[in-house]
């Protein structure tokens, strides 16, 4: 078929038909999207942090009863961490209608984005407390600190900028996990974009969704990376 | 002080059993400066690491005045820490906070309360000199700089004891005179026990009272430093002292051939003198006595911290006779003679 400028031209009048659009659901979309995201992000840098200094502190550990947790955990974040996020949301259905009541709506969407993203964050904060200077933990030992000052005192601000631009990383691919979650019915911009936009034939809503979803992940970028330049005096 | 008996301390991994330390018996006294030295593997820092409780012997035991340290539980240890400061090679400083809250950190952890943790920590910055960098963090300091940090922080909470490992090792040479300056002013006027671990013979000689040589896990030597200086026994000893005498051995070998080149019949020694003896007139005496020529190859005076020592490097001229004279008279003087070229 050669090329008919007539019908190029249509479609990029389909992209910018903002007639079509109803404002009112994307912003609808976008705040399920921000909702999921946000808080998303705020589990997964809690339970990351937690699960990243289990693993790094049982790793190093040679009490018999550290190495197997450690087994278990590590084994655990792997699996995890390797399963598709779309499989693993279908996978988590009959959990996240025990726990949510629900498998539509945003909150049905966070027991699989925690899941996914959890462990996937739990090894950028190991690696991170991996990074911090061996000789300030020393010094902090020398001085009497108990291993609970050691992390609250030195591990994690010793290894803030890793912390930050780690759960930058997360909170973006998150952004993108949303979307997916949204498909099978979880709302927010993936899901407007599928029904709306694809089902629907109408692309200026998919570009719009698309927009708002890039919008999103340069906000986050831009904040992680302003933070970490503020807090590194390395 | 401190008393070690009869310590041991083996590690055991994989690749088999490795004795850091062997069999260590010691006293360190209430307010002296005492230096441990030695070669990387030695086994000092373990030693330094035992006094704080970073390690536990194998066997023996470490007491700090009364208390012994292995009958401690692990809180009552980190207790006993909080009254040992420590300084490090690499300093070791938390690069996320300033010079003021690098020196409040142990002052934090020993529950000090806020008002009194600004309070001293000031304090002692202004005492190491660095008042106007107290918003600093440590990435914009020199090396000189994040050490006496280093030695404010380990102060914070009143040590009755110091230990430094390596403290000066990053340094040079001036930013080091300056660090054991400050090391000795501590000691003097705060009346801190200090005992540091070094492999330069030089940090000794300039600050220390007394040492201990170590070799693959063992004290060989041990006493007062001059007394080391003036008469080294162990192999170990004499090259450390005779390293830190010659200043750049290299040069004086390059110097040496080059006079062996001019002047093929002369014999180069050796000359080692301490406290009075720097100042007699030796070589011209010996020179006038005996009618020899004296060259003088290379010489340097190092202070320690009792008196001074010096070396001298000379080439004696004149027939086989005239020197074999000078030689004997040279060693009539309260100094140490050691030929290093005798041609015929």
């Amino acid at each position: 078929m050669t090329s008919n400028p007539l019908v190029i031209g249509n479609i990029l009048s389909d992209y910018v038909d903002f007639s079509t659009i109803s404002w009112e659901k994307v912003w609808e979309a976008t705040k399920q999207t921000l909702f999921m995201t946000i808080f998303s992000v705020i589990a997964v840098f809690i339970l990351g942090i937690l699960l990243g200094l289990l693993l790094y502190e049982t790793q190093k550990s040679d009490n018999i009863m550290a190495v197997v947790l450690y087994k278990i955990v590590a084994f655990l974040v792997n699996v995890f961490r390797s399963i598709p996020f779309i499989i693993l949301i279908v996978l988590l259905i009959p959990f996240t209608k025990a726990l949510v009541d629900s498998i539509t709506g945003p909150a049905a969407g966070l027991p699989a984005l925690i899941f996914s993203a959890s462990p996937f964050y739990a090894r950028l904060v190991e690696s991170g407390f991996r990074e911090v200077d061996k000789g300030v933990i020393e010094a902090a030992e020398s001085m009497g600190a108990s291993k609970w000052e050691v992390i609250r005192k030195v591990y994690i601000p010793e290894s803030l900028p890793n912390i930050i631009s780690g759960i930058t990383v997360t909170a973006i691919s998150l952004v993108g996990y949303t979307a997916m979650a949204g498909v099978i019915g979880a709302g927010g911009l993936g899901n407007l974009a599928f029904l709306e936009g694809f089902q629907r034939s109408r692309p200026a809503v998919t570009l719009v969704s698309t927009i708002i979803i890039l919008l999103i992940v340069f906000i986050i970028q831009f904040i992680g990376d302003l933070s970490v330049k503020k807090i590194d005096k390395r | 002080m401190i008393t070690l008996e009869g310590i041991k301390k083996t590690y055991e991994n994989k690749n088999g059993r490795f004795e850091a330390l062997k069999n260590i018996n010691l006293t360190i006294e209430k307010g002296e400066i005492f230096g441990f030295v030695g070669y990387s593997g030695a086994g000092k820092s373990t030693l330094l690491r035992l006094i704080n409780g970073l390690e536990l012997p194998s066997k023996g035991t470490v007491k700090i005045g009364e208390k012994t340290l292995s009958d401690l539980n692990k809180k009552a240890i980190r207790k006993e820490r909080q009254e040992i400061g420590m300084i490090f090679q690499h300093f070791n400083l938390l690069w996320s906070r300033t010079v003021l809250e690098n020196v409040m950190f142990p002052l934090e952890i020993a529950n000090v309360d806020k008002n009194t943790r600004l309070e001293k920590a000031k304090n002692l910055i202004q005492l190491v000199g660095l008042k106007d960098k107290e918003h600093s963090y440590p990435s914009q300091l020199s090396g000189g700089e994040k050490q006496r940090v280093g030695i404010a922080r380990a102060l914070a909470n009143e040590p009755k004891v110091l230990l430094s490992d390596e403290a000066t090792s990053a340094l040079d040479p001036q930013t080091t005179d300056e660090v054991l300056e400050l090391l000795e002013k501590i000691n003097k006027e705060l009346k801190v026990t200090i005992i540091l671990i070094t492999h330069e013979m030089e940090v000794v000689r300039k600050i220390c009272h007394r040492v201990a040589v170590m070799d693959s896990g063992n004290i060989v030597e041990e006493g007062p430093v001059l007394d080391i200086f003036k008469d080294p026994e162990h192999p170990v000893t004499k090259r450390f002292v005779k390293q830190d005498r010659k200043v750049d051995e290299k040069e004086t070998q390059k110097a040496m051939a080059d006079l062996h080149v001019l002047y093929p019949e002369g014999s180069i020694i050796q000359i080692l003198f301490q406290g009075t003896s720097v100042n007699l007139p030796i070589i011209t005496e010996v020179s006038r006595e005996t009618g020899v020529d004296i060259n003088i190859i290379q010489g340097n005076i190092q202070s320690t911290h009792e008196m001074p020592v010096g070396t001298l490097v000379v080439q004696v001229l004149g027939s086989q006779e005239k020197r074999q004279k000078a030689l004997e008279l040279f060693n009539t003087y309260p100094v140490d003679v050691e030929v290093l070229k005798n041609d015929k």
